[in-house]
């Protein structure tokens, strides 16, 4: 019974991160543009991710994390995929993603219809390689 | 007595049938059982096989490991300049500190180093900030222009 509590408070704790990381991206992101240094403004948002990319840690309904670039134009893929493999650089960032049940990254523009996406497991390097 | 005799013999054929196609099932079940199981125990050896010595599951992750791993902070500021800044800065640092502008001098090792680091954190803004700083001090370059 008390670990069943445990993990009930594991799960509220594990929300609540995740809803803070998004913010703190989502703030970041805001001061960098207001102040001048980033010409796009990005949003961050939970979604329902693929579910191919799916691991041991995954949400249901919110596995993916999805990065919308405020371009205002059509934004080409290269943009999309440097802003993406800007993120994947970030090892610890990604290994927190997946251990918050994160396992797609999403990056898109607010106009037109492309998008790129990533399996988060395969940019995590935790004890070796790993499989999900 | 004709007729009785007849149907005595088509009564014994049908025994005989029910019998042979009884005991048809029967060696069927003996030998497609073990067969089944024999395959079963392959494939899953097969997938045991599979995963190589030294490959972690992300199930393997005690909730221990996980917790320290999510009370990390991640620098969003950081990230956010790497993403809007890293690019230009990289080119910049790449263009001014390529080592063929230093083949004869004596800072070409230094230079080779500077942008093999510079190269490996490319899309890395604090750490090319660092590196700006390195570049400035080693290879005594001006890197306003």
């Amino acid at each position: 019974m008390w670990y069943k509590l445990i993990l009930i408070a594991d799960w509220f704790g594990e929300m609540a991160e995740r809803y803070k990381l998004v913010r703190d991206f989502n703030r970041s992101a805001k001061n960098t543009y207001i102040s001048g240094e980033a010409d796009t403004l990005l949003e961050a948002r939970i979604t329902r991710g693929d579910s191919t990319y799916k691991h041991a840690f995954s949400k249901f309904m919110g596995g993916g994390l999805r990065i919308k670039a405020m371009a205002g134009r059509p934004m080409e893929q290269s943009e999309l995929i440097e802003i993406g493999k800007t993120i994947l650089d970030q090892e610890e960032l990604v290994r927190k993603l997946i251990s918050l049940g994160w396992d797609t990254l999403e990056i898109h523009s607010n106009m037109g219809h492309l998008g790129v996406k990533w399996p988060l497991k395969k940019f995590a390097h935790m004890g070796g390689y790993l499989k999900g | 007595m004709d007729t009785l005799g007849i149907k005595q013999a088509q009564s014994e054929a049908i025994v005989q049938a029910i019998g042979q196609g009884e005991s048809t099932g029967f060696s069927l079940l003996f030998w497609a059982a073990p067969s089944a199981v024999i395959i079963a125990a392959a494939i899953a050896w097969y997938f045991v096989r599979r995963r190589r010595k030294g490959d972690q599951m992300l199930s393997d992750f005690s909730r221990d490991k996980l917790r320290e791993i999510r009370k990390k902070q991640v620098d969003m500021d950081g990230l956010l300049m790497s993403i809007n800044q890293a690019r230009d800065l990289y080119k910049l640092l790449s263009r001014k500190c390529h080592p063929d502008l230093f083949i004869h001098s004596d800072k070409h090792a230094a230079a080779e180093a500077l942008f093999q680091e510079i190269t490996r954190n490319k899309r890395n803004y604090s750490k090319l900030t660092a590196l700006k700083k390195r570049a400035v001090e080693e290879l005594d370059i001006n890197l306003k222009n």
